[in-house]
């Protein structure tokens, strides 16, 4: 626990300790980053898991032909519920969760922007998560797709409230995910330690500032397409509806220009933790770093442009397919350019070969069979030919799992130690890499095969003699060492939180600021502030301390230059973001039910708000009498 | 890789910084920016849903033609608290509390006459939200920015009963500054809007 900043170490104009209250009050009023960061994690990955059953179920009806273990409206359920918990309640989830762990400790913020809107983010989440489980037990698990196409997914072919359940499915989780991404922009720009100018950001952030604005402009589109697929349902508009002026392509066109930018929302990060796991490993600086940034935001632009590719087979223009297919293939070239970068890092260095770097090599292997399918998918004939067939699935899956998927576990195994305070097994650690890296190959490379043979997608089974049993076969098989696989990595993760050797402040001797702390890093109100004078600053030694600060003041400093600029009052623990995310869930669950339900839950919303924003009379605060009175001279009373 | 030791750190001293600030230095500004431009997507999508299905028809408006009156008086309505606003967001960022809660005061009853404005408005529409996509759009449209106002005005309320506690925190400034701030949207979010619904009803 040797940290390079200390928390022992006194700090200026310490203030009052808060009232002590119950456990579980403290519990559901927490508003630490880590205990959020570490809620987000552990829940997206209790979803992974749930998400993964529903695969195995559904490798196993497909193993062989006309199989009988799921009948076909199970198994309808089980792909939509399987594609919206990977989607909306694990992937994007776990990202944001590392995020919010770990974004202010490597900017040197002590918490987040608006720490109360993040522990609001994680109830409405865990809520939502909730919901579509409870749903999916009672027979009501939402069953026309993760995309929820119309007119399948409309009153008229979807009646009932299975696709209710998805629309307010979306509803919690974009509400959750927009809250996480607009407290990490703030955090990011406002909440710099000084010195951590913008051109010094770890690659991490840099990705994880990328994806947030990303959310910011891609989620509404599918909060919009949502609302109005639940009037559609519900108040009988008629959006979708074509016989009264409604169109069915356009929620393609809403949902994909969501869904499209929701594939690099998922793999960003995730590649920002591949750069930073190859500059741990092979300890030297990121070859290429302006470009690699750069790279980035350029993936993040491209990604608003290509959402058309998702509907070549809908009859578009010739013009408009040219342009889609052409913005498909230019997104391959920032990606290009940032395995380069890596390459160009670990030329003619000794990585560590450590269970993270593991993650990353066969990061490498599959996202590059993903990527090169995408460009394929790209080109308007290949797409036709293919189009919702296995192909696509095997795609995806190489896309997200490799881009996603194993720089999460690499994440995760890097950063465990600061999570924890332990260090995970390594032999565990090998095991589970090469079971996920070989079930995950052979799970899914079968399904290239598969789609270019024909067979469709979302079938529940199939005839003997369309010769699809044998590559169906293999690849259930390959499901379960990838089941396996993520078992043995979560048991690790578990059986370490006792059994684990004991980390220390910086176990890989890497070089960002998180590893300044110990392990695992202090609560927010004794995190020091350090001093960042370089991209490197624990290895490059060039780090100060800030004093002069309470334990209950926060820093803000200016967004580019990282200047310090002022100091605010940290808030409060409250219970209020738990009580407003619990009003919130009445009424989207209600509105289901009533129309009533909007009215009674904005009120109880309302009600909530004015408690959880009512001033607490802890801030700085001035007379008011004495202002009026010196309403001329206002330098005067600013004091 | 440098070992360093705590001792050996150089600190940097911030007691003298100030314990408050306003406008672009705060993080609640740019909270507030980046929940305008969620709001904007939403809207912006609406917006283009409302182009969209118009190609879809041979005849457009397809329904009954908007009534011009309610819906140009909300629009003035709306305009008429843009100066106090901005009388109150200026006081507000130069920490003057009495222009502050004055001119809140008078933008926070006009934000109500707009409401009021906006319910005659929302009663006169001669069509309901199921006859057409169109009408869809325009009912989920003035919905939308109805509960933005209603949003607005109550938050203007908050922020007055605040303003007359006997013990005011630093913080009211900034907090009545962003408030001020997504009024402004609120309120300039409309207009293409009101645009597009109201000048193609007359016109057709």
């Amino acid at each position: 626990m040797n940290s390079v900043l200390d928390p022992a170490l006194p700090t200026a104009n310490t203030t009052t300790e808060p009232r002590r209250r119950s456990s579980v009050y403290d519990w559901l009023a927490t508003t630490e980053h880590t205990a959020i960061g570490r809620r987000f994690i552990v829940t997206a990955l209790g979803f992974f898991v749930l998400g993964g059953v529903l695969a195995l179920l559904m490798r196993l009806q497909l193993a062989r032909p006309l199989a009988h273990v799921l009948g076909p409206d199970r198994y309808n359920q089980l792909f939509t519920t399987h594609g919206s918990t990977m989607m909306f309640l694990f992937a994007v989830p776990v990202m944001q969760g590392l995020g919010l762990y770990f974004v202010p400790l490597m900017v040197g913020a002590k918490n987040l922007a608006f720490p109360r809107l993040g522990s609001f983010a994680f109830w409405i989440y865990l809520f939502g998560g909730i919901f579509l489980y409870v749903s999916l037990l009672s027979n009501t698990g939402p069953d026309a797709g993760w995309f929820s196409y119309v007119p399948l997914a409309g009153p008229e072919h979807s009646p009932g409230k299975r696709v209710d359940v998805w629309a307010q499915l979306i509803t919690f989780t974009e509400l959750s995910a927009l809250s996480v991404a607009v407290n990490l922009i703030v955090t990011t720009f406002k909440h710099k330690a000084p010195g951590m100018s913008l051109d010094r950001l770890p690659i991490f952030v840099w990705a994880s500032l990328v994806t947030s604005f990303m959310v910011v402009f891609a989620m509404p589109a599918v909060i919009v397409a949502s609302g109005c697929l639940a009037l559609d349902r519900l108040v009988g508009t008629h959006f979708f509806n074509p016989a009264e002026g409604g169109d069915a392509l356009l929620w393609q066109h809403m949902f994909w220009f969501f869904g499209h930018p929701e594939v690099y929302i998922i793999f960003l990060p995730g590649i920002g933790m591949v750069s930073e796991i190859v500059v741990t490993a092979s300890r030297r600086p990121l070859f290429g770093y302006v470009p690699v940034v750069l790279a980035n935001v350029a993936t993040a632009i491209l990604a608003f442009g290509l959402w058309v590719h998702h509907m070549f087979a809908t009859g578009l223009p010739q013009l408009g397919a040219s342009f889609f297919t052409g913005a498909s293939i230019l997104i391959a070239i920032p990606t290009g350019v940032q395995f380069f970068c890596w390459i160009a890092t670990l030329w003619g260095s000794r990585p560590a070969l450590r269970v993270p770097f593991g993650f990353v090599l066969a990061f490498f292997a599959t996202f590059l069979i993903g990527g090169l399918t995408g460009v394929m998918l790209a080109s308007v004939p290949i797409n036709l030919q293919v189009h919702d067939t296995f192909f696509v699935v095997a795609h995806l899956h190489y896309v997200l799992i490799g881009g996603a998927i194993f720089p999460m576990f690499g994440g995760i195994t890097h950063w465990y130690p600061k999570l924890t305070g332990r260090m995970l097994s390594e032999r565990l650690g090998w095991l589970a890499c090469g079971l996920v890296f070989v079930g995950f190959n052979l799970a899914f490379f079968p399904q290239h095969l598969l789609g270019l043979r024909g067979m469709p997608r979302r079938i529940y089974t199939y005839l003997p003699e369309t010769g699809w049993g044998f590559w169906n076969l293999v690849s259930t098989v390959g499901a379960f060492p990838l089941g396996l696989g993520a078992l043995v990595f979560l048991y690790n993760a578990a059986r370490s939180l006792r059994s684990g050797a004991r980390a220390e402040a910086n176990p890989w001797h890497a070089h960002s600021l998180e590893w300044a702390l110990s392990s695992p890093p202090p609560p927010s109100r004794d995190c020091p502030v350090p001093v960042a004078s370089s991209r490197y600053p624990l290895w490059s030694g060039e780090l100060g301390r800030v004093v002069g600060l309470g334990r209950d003041e926060v820093l803000v400093t200016r967004a580019v230059d990282a200047d310090p600029d002022h100091v605010v009052h940290a808030p409060e623990p409250t219970i209020m973001p738990f009580f407003t995310a619990v009003c919130t869930a009445v009424m989207i669950i209600a509105c289901l039910f009533t129309p009533w339900g909007l009215p009674v839950g904005v009120t109880l919303i309302s009600i909530s708000l004015f408690i959880w924003f009512w001033p607490t009379d802890r801030e700085p605060a001035f007379d008011t009498n004495h202002r009026l009175r010196d309403e001329a001279n206002p330098r005067e009373v600013t004091r | 890789m440098k070992d360093l030791q705590h001792d050996d750190l150089p600190v940097l001293d911030l007691s003298g910084l100030p314990r408050h600030a306003t406008g672009l230095r705060t993080p609640l500004w740019w909270g507030t920016v980046l929940l305008i431009a969620i709001e904007s997507t939403c809207f912006a999508i609406l917006f283009n849903t409302y182009l969209y299905v118009r190609n879809n028809f041979d005849e457009w408006p397809p329904d009954e033609r908007l009534h011009l009156l309610p819906g140009a008086l909300c629009c003035a309505a709306l305009l008429l608290t843009v100066p106090p606003t901005i009388l109150y967001r200026r006081a507000a960022h130069d920490e003057r509390f009495g222009p502050m809660r004055r001119w809140l005061i008078v933008a926070t009853a006009l934000s109500f006459v707009s409401v009021a404005l906006r319910v005659w408005e929302i009663q006169a529409i001669p069509f309901l939200w199921t006859g057409s996509a169109y009408a869809s759009v325009v009912w989920t449209s003035i919905g939308m920015h109805t509960l933005e106002i209603v949003t607005g005005a109550v938050e203007c309320v908050f922020m007055c009963v605040i303003l007359f506690r006997p013990r005011i925190e630093m913080k009211t400034f900034e907090d009545v500054e962003s408030s001020a701030l997504f009024w402004f949207f609120s309120v300039f979010v409309w207009l293409p809007f009101a645009g597009l619904f109201y000048v193609e009803a007359v016109s057709r």
